[in-house]
């Protein structure tokens, strides 16, 4: 859908903006696109996520 | 979420309120079944079900809405309540009172084709148990339970508020009016936008577009819960306990704030109703007067008119102000054409290569923060060149040379949009005079006193209003420049840094501040804890998506608001003005403009018309075809407009499904179907029988016959004999 692709464009803009590494953007949208296609992720492994997002430049 | 493409098949009652059914008579369907075979409304058309009074129109309408959303649905603004007491309402009357009811079970069936597929949902309401059961048939066979597509499902599913845009009635419309429930259509955006599983991940933005709750919740109070196992003991002891106090005094004065923003919210809300209210009460006494002095109503319209054309004429010289063509005459080809060539992402050469030699061979870190390799300095000198343009700095540099001779702009057209933009503003004031002269020396005193009563009541309430928002402004301003500049930056340390004494935490008067406050306490905490990397994560995460959904949110809003005002100005109402009237979808819900101004004086036949378009601009945006089916749309309706509702609302969705009472009937024969349109148009009726069914209720009955229709004129009009 148009305006999930405008969500990850304005995603990655925000990112860089802040002056996130493509490394860390890649992590943020990976965690948006699959929440959108398999649900909301466990807590475990949400908490896993963050912790790795948290830890990149 | 993938397209949804939804027609209503056939509908079925069986011991519903005025329905009879088994064991004492055949349920009743919609079209008729032939015996246990269904029988499917033609698809493509129209529905026209003709329900006169007390044949169940709303309850036909409300147990719709249930099938869709998967529980039975309610009026209420939650979708909770005991399901015995709501089955209640739905029990088979048996005598003339409401108070005669049958405790035989009712049951509601709807069949309906989801993406090609035929599904039925059946209700069964138990009034002995006072439980409802629910049965659906899928393409695979009969289960207990409600069992859409998923596609459906995630739409619609416990989601009581959204269905009531497409099975709609006059509540529905009232609701959006009033902003009765603020976050119908921001939220109806968002569900057909498909971004629904991405606010339960990161949760709902407040006023100042923080987010809080979602999936995300449940990590940070899982990170924060056992702050309180923190060691004083330990290296930094005493700095670990200020934390904590100034964390507990952060967490309370949050809460002192909040309910300063919702007092003031509430103050703002209430002097726009107020507001509103008197601007109505302003329009009546001019239209009433209007109405009496005839040359008022017409310097009326003339304003109106006046204020459309300086609209018009502000736009094109704002136009003028910023249109660099006017400046950069000889050179603008060239400019242009750089910016329409300007698509690649390379460098001038000239410049460029150089610096991209110089990052290769000489800088220990690359641009994105990593270390740079041998491989990736190769890299780099492998492909320079297709990262360099030869051509780009020419072209910079004429632009360059163009800016640097500061030419004189032509004025010309700037003069003539700004002289009329005077001569319309001129025009306009000298209007409004002569309507205040002439109101002060025609109009009666009654009406003077009450316009004066109501001007002194408006200039009152605009100063509470005034007052709430700047308290509004001061809680929840996220400018720290302007904070400063206005004395309300208390909490941010001269160094630019979040405070961290515990005595200063009570004086912070901006929720923003406070805010940073609280995160900078938080961050420090998890630090301690060594849980900093997964808070930052979570604290950057958010940020990031919300501000992100934000954004999108802004965005389409608008692109809905545009689209439903494009098809409102088609429909009957609101053409009738016109440009004038436009739709905006807000974050607390609809407004209305006409011109530049909010109105309120806007019919009830206008805000049906804007709900429908609304509807229809929603369902587009999520590529969701689903019928809009609506209980007496004619209701406040002229019977001038009932052609040019037929031909737009008709048009505007893959299936209509309108159940009318007698007098819509006849005034659809009258400007629509004896004019040879709609003969296309499925037309049935529900009427009583004069015999009562064998439990001793009505007996209604579904007839297709065409001469009933066109001639029934009440739910008890006998005299057209049985068929």
């Amino acid at each position: 859908m148009p305006q999930i692709t405008r969500l990850i464009q304005l995603i990655e803009e925000n990112c860089r903006e802040k002056g996130f590494s493509e490394n860390k953007i890649i992590k943020i949208v990976a965690l948006v696109q699959t929440t959108l296609k398999q649900g909301l992720p466990e807590k475990d492994d949400l908490e896993s996520s963050l912790e790795t997002i948290g830890a990149l430049k | 979420m993938s397209g949804l493409d939804v027609s209503i098949l056939s509908i079925h009652w069986d011991n519903i309120r005025a329905f009879g059914g088994r064991p004492d008579s055949d349920p009743i369907s919609a079209p008729p079944m032939d015996g246990e075979k269904h029988n499917d409304f033609p698809q493509s058309t129209n529905l026209f079900i003709q329900m006169p009074n007390g044949t169940g129109k709303t309850t036909t309408l409300h147990l719709l809405r249930s099938v869709c959303i998967g529980k039975i649905w309610t009026s209420g603004a939650s979708s909770g309540g005991k399901s015995g007491v709501i089955t209640e309402q739905y029990r088979r009357i048996l005598g003339d009172e409401d108070d005669a009811v049958s405790s035989v079970t009712g049951i509601f069936k709807t069949r309906m084709k989801i993406n090609g597929e035929v599904y039925g949902f059946e209700i069964r309401l138990n009034h002995e148990s006072g439980v409802d059961e629910w049965w659906t048939e899928t393409p695979g066979g009969r289960r207990k339970g409600w069992h859409p597509p998923r596609e459906f499902s995630q739409i619609f599913k416990n989601n009581p508020r959204l269905i009531e845009l497409f099975v709609f009635d006059g509540e529905t419309s009232r609701r959006v009016r009033k902003r009765a429930d603020q976050h119908l259509l921001e939220k109806a955006i968002r569900q057909f936008g498909g971004l629904s599983l991405v606010y339960d991940l990161v949760g709902e933005p407040d006023i100042k577009n923080k987010y809080s709750g979602g999936r995300f919740q449940t990590v940070l109070d899982s990170l924060t819960k056992d702050l309180g196992n923190l060691d004083f003991a330990g290296a930094g002891g005493a700095k670990v306990k200020n934390w904590k106090n100034c964390l507990e005094k952060v967490i309370l004065h949050e809460k002192e704030l909040q309910n300063s923003l919702d007092t003031a919210i509430k103050d703002k809300k209430n002097a726009n109703i107020e507001l509103g209210d008197i601007e109505t009460g302003l329009e009546k006494i001019e239209d009433e007067s209007g109405s009496a002095i005839v040359e008022l109503k017409d310097i009326g319209r003339e304003i109106l008119d006046l204020d459309d054309n300086l609209d018009e004429a502000t736009g094109t010289m704002l136009l003028e102000f910023l249109n660099p063509s006017r400046i950069f005459i000889n050179e603008w080809n060239k400019i242009s054409d750089f910016h329409k060539d300007h698509k690649d992402r390379k460098l001038p050469a000239d410049v460029g290569k150089a610096w991209l030699v110089g990052l290769a061979e000489q800088a220990d870190v690359c641009v994105c923060g990593e270390k740079l390799t041998q491989d990736m300095r190769q890299h780099i000198q492998d492909h320079l060149d297709s990262h360099l343009d030869m051509d780009k700095m020419v072209a910079v540099s004429g632009m360059q040379s163009a800016f640097a001779t500061s030419p004189t702009a032509n004025r010309e057209p700037l003069s003539a949009s700004k002289a009329l933009v005077m001569d319309y503003d001129q025009k306009k004031s000298e209007a409004q005079l002569k309507k205040e002269t002439m109101f002060n020396q025609k109009a009666l005193e009654d009406q003077k006193v009450v316009r004066d009563k109501l001007s002194s009541e408006k200039l009152l309430q605009s100063k509470n209003k005034d007052v709430a928002e700047s308290k509004i402004r001061e809680l929840t301003e996220t400018n720290l420049v302007w904070l400063t500049r206005e004395n309300k930056s208390v909490g941010i340390n001269t160094d630019g840094n979040p405070t961290m004494s515990a005595g200063v935490i009570p004086l912070i008067v901006n929720m923003f501040i406070l805010e940073k406050v609280k995160s900078n306490l938080l961050h420090e905490l998890q630090d301690a804890k060594g849980n900093v990397s997964m808070y930052e994560g979570m604290e950057q995460t958010r940020e990031i998506i919300g501000k992100s959904l934000t954004q999108l949110s802004i965005e389409m809003r608008e692109q809905v608001s545009d689209q439903a005002t494009k098809v409102w100005r088609t429909m009957p109402a609101a053409a009738a003005e016109g440009k004038r009237l436009r739709i905006s979808i807000e974050p607390d819900g609809l407004a209305i403009y006409r011109g530049k101004n909010t109105v309120g004086g806007v019919s009830g036949a206008q805000i049906v018309s804007a709900c429908y378009s609304i509807t229809k601009s929603i369902g587009d945006l999520g590529e969701v075809s689903f019928p809009l089916i609506c209980d007496t749309p004619f209701a406040g309706f002229d019977t001038g407009m009932y052609a040019p509702w037929y031909t737009n609302i008709t048009k505007s969705f893959s299936q209509v499904i309108a159940l009318i009472n007698t007098n819509e009937k006849s005034g659809l024969l009258e400007s629509v179907w004896n004019n040879s349109n709609g003969e296309g148009d499925y037309r049935a009726s529900v009427r009583q029988l004069e015999k009562k069914a064998p439990d001793g209720g009505k007996q209604l009955q579904f007839t297709e016959d065409r001469m009933i229709f066109n001639t029934l004129k009440s739910a008890m009009d006998f005299d057209l004999g049985e068929e």
